[in-house]
């Protein structure tokens, strides 16, 4: 089914690129190209304008933003905005894009053959054939792309609903081909997924690319992902490219500081840091950004004059394009300080988890966990989603009633009767939803201040958000104020504000982007020796958990199935399953071999 | 999320089309603003203005639009058909505002209330109010009426009732959607009452329904309590109030068809300003939150 055309020519083309919105610029002047049988990956955090660089390549930007430039997709090429004909047609000839979410990408309602053979008489369509496909060859097709994506032929008559998210997602990707595309735009592809299917999704669409001949851009925030996959990089922040060039030069040896900062900030697995490197500060917003170098702000190496003009994109000797005044070649990658794991002395236990067993209807979520966190300690769990980890942490909290088994608290068994807010605290994984959006931060933090009473020495709000790292003016603001990193700010200071013991975090860090993720792991750090607090960490993720936890407890389908000292677990896994988690983070080998 | 709301780029139309939104939405606001002042002035002042409006004329007959010091003629009574409809405005848009106001109260309470304790509660609450949902409302006006009397005020305390479940069932829904989120949940890890919960965290995120519907409900408010003076239940013949000179006036309808358009067409106005009033700050309030 591979495409004869000579490796040359172009799959998609921007030219001066720019998207802007009512508040401002959202991406300016961004341009590159993208060969047929090549995949160009676009990094950045989130609000650098990479996931609208991509909606701009396949004409689906959301109303309210305008673009300008030059779009090429194939031989043919369209002068933004376009014409909604123009665009039909220009996608027509082959450009699909695949999201980050499969649960709402798919049509619930219609089943799963009948939402790929779309593609297929679309392709009919554009092909000026002019004929419908009869029943029996779209049948015969959609198998074939079933197949190609590794799912049985069964999966064409099941509906989404019936499909796991790995599953889903393999649909989507197969809907896509139907198209029969030049370009496939993948827009954080793997992001909703587990570790395991994240692996699985990425080869196969590395794979795809490859026997297609397609061209990929590959939307991510996921250095090591893009790493795997890749030809070619392009970096970007705050609506501007500020690197680009052979992934190997850029992510390996980046001359922007802002990609090194992105390189550096990765989590370590095999080690754990003393303090994480963060990148101070948040990416401005549309509305926000000055004149020069966009990240100047932020960057260690900032002149007076990175601030004064527009900083082009200039090629450096070894033919990569940096749009920096300051750095002329690769950058020196940070060497933070290892810590040395050792076994921890035995202290006495704060919380002890006895045979929790949780149920729900058709599904037994926990079948007989027990833990225990000592005094100042920091315990880790690990499993991937419907392992049980969840529900483990809402028991521990008690926002759900476990059907047997024991919590005990410093000897005293908690129940609805003995639970104090001074007890246990939760940081929730999503902070957008965490806080009121009707209500400042002041007023948030003042009443979970009050909500322990007399038993502690309040804390005023002013307090708490110095306590995290915030601002004091912070508490006239309102939630939506505020960037992800600093919402999950102000829910750590709610949760500190009645003094618990215990903090359950429950996935706490994954929503947030990779120099956030620092940010945030660095301040529980922090208030784990300042204020003598204990964390339950949740989390799919074994490189966050390596850094925060100094034991660890693996939990699959509702039993633990290895624990010990984080070093050791991580280091010297017993149990297949670690293992396999292990091993699902590792480079994808033999993806760019053919 | 963006993904979801994706359409296609219209392109440099875009921004203008948007314009275009805004302003026809803020002539539309103003109007409807305009409309309801005037309406509000009336009630307010309709007696200062037209001290002798209700007094009956037994000596003049009915007279049609046009005639000398009566621009839209005289009703049956031999009232000036202007001043009647500006002293009719303060029994027809009060009693709607009780009726709006009161079934907002009980249907916030009962939703609320039922979608955060849920189980039994919810279960009890929503079955009354499918009980209710299921009463004909032109029946039970005439039981109430021949028991009580066909009085004004019952006439509101029976649409309180029979509107009431609307708002509940509205509400319970709004609810149901806040209430699993994260920020409820940490509040009732903060043990907060379930008092504070419901109207300090909840209400305040589902107010902008409760505004809209608050306003769509005092629009039918209006013409319900119309159509029940049609009945003649609720508002006694004679009486100064838009849905009863629309029933008096129809006695007339030849001789003088102001005495029953008038008061039809205000009462269209009237609900129309009300329900765009709605949409406007609906629409102002998504364009807050998307910035």
């Amino acid at each position: 089914m591979s495409l004869a055309v000579p490796t040359k020519s172009v799959a998609a083309r921007a030219v001066d690129l720019s998207i802007s919105s009512a508040a401002g610029p959202i991406v300016s002047g961004v341009s590159f190209e993208v060969p047929l049988g090549a995949t160009l990956g676009i990094v950045g955090e989130s609000g650098s304008g990479k996931s609208l660089t991509a909606r701009a390549l396949s004409g689906l930007l959301p109303s309210g933003v305008v673009a300008s430039g030059r779009v090429g997709i194939g031989e043919r090429a369209i002068e933004l905005p376009g014409t909604p004909t123009a665009w039909r047609e220009l996608r027509g000839h082959g450009v699909t894009l695949i999201l980050q979410d499969p649960f709402t990408s798919l049509s619930p309602s219609h089943r799963c053959g009948a939402q790929i053979a779309w593609g297929l008489r679309e392709r009919t369509a554009a092909g000026g054939r002019g004929r419908r496909l009869a029943r029996r060859d779209v049948r015969e097709a959609v198998a074939r792309l079933l197949e190609d994506v590794n799912l049985s032929e069964r999966v064409a008559s099941r509906y989404p609903g019936e499909l796991s998210g790995g599953m889903r997602q393999r649909v989507a990707v197969a809907a896509a081909l139907a198209a029969g595309p030049v370009l496939m735009v993948a827009d954080e592809p793997t992001t909703a997924l587990d570790a395991s299917n994240q692996r699985d999704v990425l080869e196969l669409l590395a794979r795809l690319q490859r026997e297609h001949g397609m061209g990929m851009v590959l939307i991510s925030h996921d250095l090591g992902m893009v790493r795997d996959v890749a030809d070619e990089v392009l970096v970007m922040y705050a609506g501007r490219a500020v690197e680009h060039g052979p992934t190997s030069a850029v992510l390996d040896k980046p001359a922007h500081p802002y990609t090194a900062a992105l390189r550096d900030s990765e989590l370590p697995l095999a080690e754990r840091l003393e303090r994480l490197i963060a990148i101070p500060g948040r990416v401005p917003a549309p509305g926000e950004r000055l004149a020069g170098c966009a990240f100047a702000p932020r960057c260690r190496f900032a002149l007076d004059s990175c601030s004064q003009a527009d900083v082009p994109l200039a090629p450096l000797p070894d033919g990569r394009l940096v749009a920096c005044l300051v750095s002329s070649g690769p950058l020196e990658a940070a060497r933070p300080r290892v810590v040395e794991e050792t076994t921890a002395p035995a202290t006495d236990v704060v919380l002890r988890v006895e045979n929790l067993v949780k149920s729900f209807p058709g599904v037994l979520a926990l079948a007989g966990v027990s833990l225990e966190v000592p005094a100042g300690g920091s315990v880790g769990i690990v499993g991937e989603s419907g392992s049980g980890k969840t529900t483990l942490a809402r028991c521990v909290a008690g926002l759900d009633v476990p059907d047997s088994g024991r919590l005990v608290f410093r000897e005293l068994e908690l129940t609805s009767r003995t639970r104090t807010v001074s007890q246990v605290q939760m940081v929730f994984q999503d902070p957008y939803s965490a806080l009121n959006p009707k209500i400042r931060v002041g007023p948030a933090l003042a009443e979970a201040a009050r909500a322990a009473g007399r038993r502690i020495e309040q804390r005023s709000p002013e307090e708490l958000l110095e306590l995290v790292g915030l601002p004091t003016d912070y508490a006239r603001k309102y939630p939506r104020e505020l960037s992800g990193g600093e919402r999950q700010r102000v829910a750590i200071a709610r949760s500190l504000a009645p003094g618990p013991e215990l903090l359950v975090c429950d996935e706490s860090v994954s929503a947030l982007d990779v120099s956030v993720q620092a940010q945030v792991l660095n301040l529980l750090t922090d208030l784990r020796s300042q204020l003598g607090l204990c964390l339950l960490f949740i989390s799919h993720d074994l490189a966050v958990v390596r850094q925060v936890s100094d034991s660890i407890h693996v939990i699959k389908a509702g039993r633990i199935v290895e624990s010990g000292r984080t070093h050791e677990v991580l280091g010297t896994p017993g149990h297949e399953y670690t293992r396999q988690l292990i091993s699902a983070l590792l480079p994808t080998v033999g993806v760019s071999v053919p | 999320m963006a993904s979801t709301s994706a359409t296609l780029n219209s392109g440099r139309l875009a921004p203008l089309a948007i314009q275009g939104t805004v302003r026809r939405r803020s002539v539309t606001f103003v109007a409807s603003l305009v409309v309801i002042g005037l309406a509000l002035v009336a009630a307010c002042f309709g007696q200062l203005l037209f001290p002798n409006a209700t007094t009956v004329n037994p000596l003049q007959t009915v007279l049609p639009v046009g005639s000398t010091g009566h621009l839209l003629g005289t009703d049956q009574l031999g009232r000036d058909v202007v001043a009647i409809s500006v002293a009719g405005a303060a029994s027809t848009l009060l009693g709607p505002v009780v009726i709006a106001l009161g079934s907002m109260v009980i249907g916030t309470f009962l939703g609320l209330l039922a979608a955060f304790e849920g189980r039994w509660v919810d279960f009890a609450i929503s079955r009354l109010t499918d009980l209710l949902l299921s009463m004909p409302m032109i029946l039970l006006a005439l039981v109430v009426s021949g028991i009580f009397g066909a009085s004004y005020w019952w006439a509101v305390v029976l649409l309180i009732v029979l509107q009431c479940p609307y708002d509940t069932r509205i509400v319970r829904a709004g609810t149901i959607e806040q209430v699993t989120k994260p920020y409820v949940e940490a509040a009732r890890l903060l043990r907060l009452s379930r008092w504070r919960i419901m109207y300090r965290h909840l209400l305040i995120n589902i107010w902008p329904l409760e505004r809209t519907n608050l306003l769509l409900n005092y629009a039918n408010a209006m013409i319900a309590m119309s159509a029940l003076s049609f009945l003649g239940v609720g508002v006694q013949e004679g009486t100064a109030n838009w849905g009863r000179q629309l029933v008096d006036g129809e006695q007339i309808l030849f001789q003088n068809p102001a005495a029953s358009v008038a008061p039809a067409i205000l009462i269209v106005l009237v609900a129309c300003a009300v329900n765009l009033l709605g949409d406007s700050l609906n629409a102002a309030e998504r364009e807050a939150q998307v910035r």
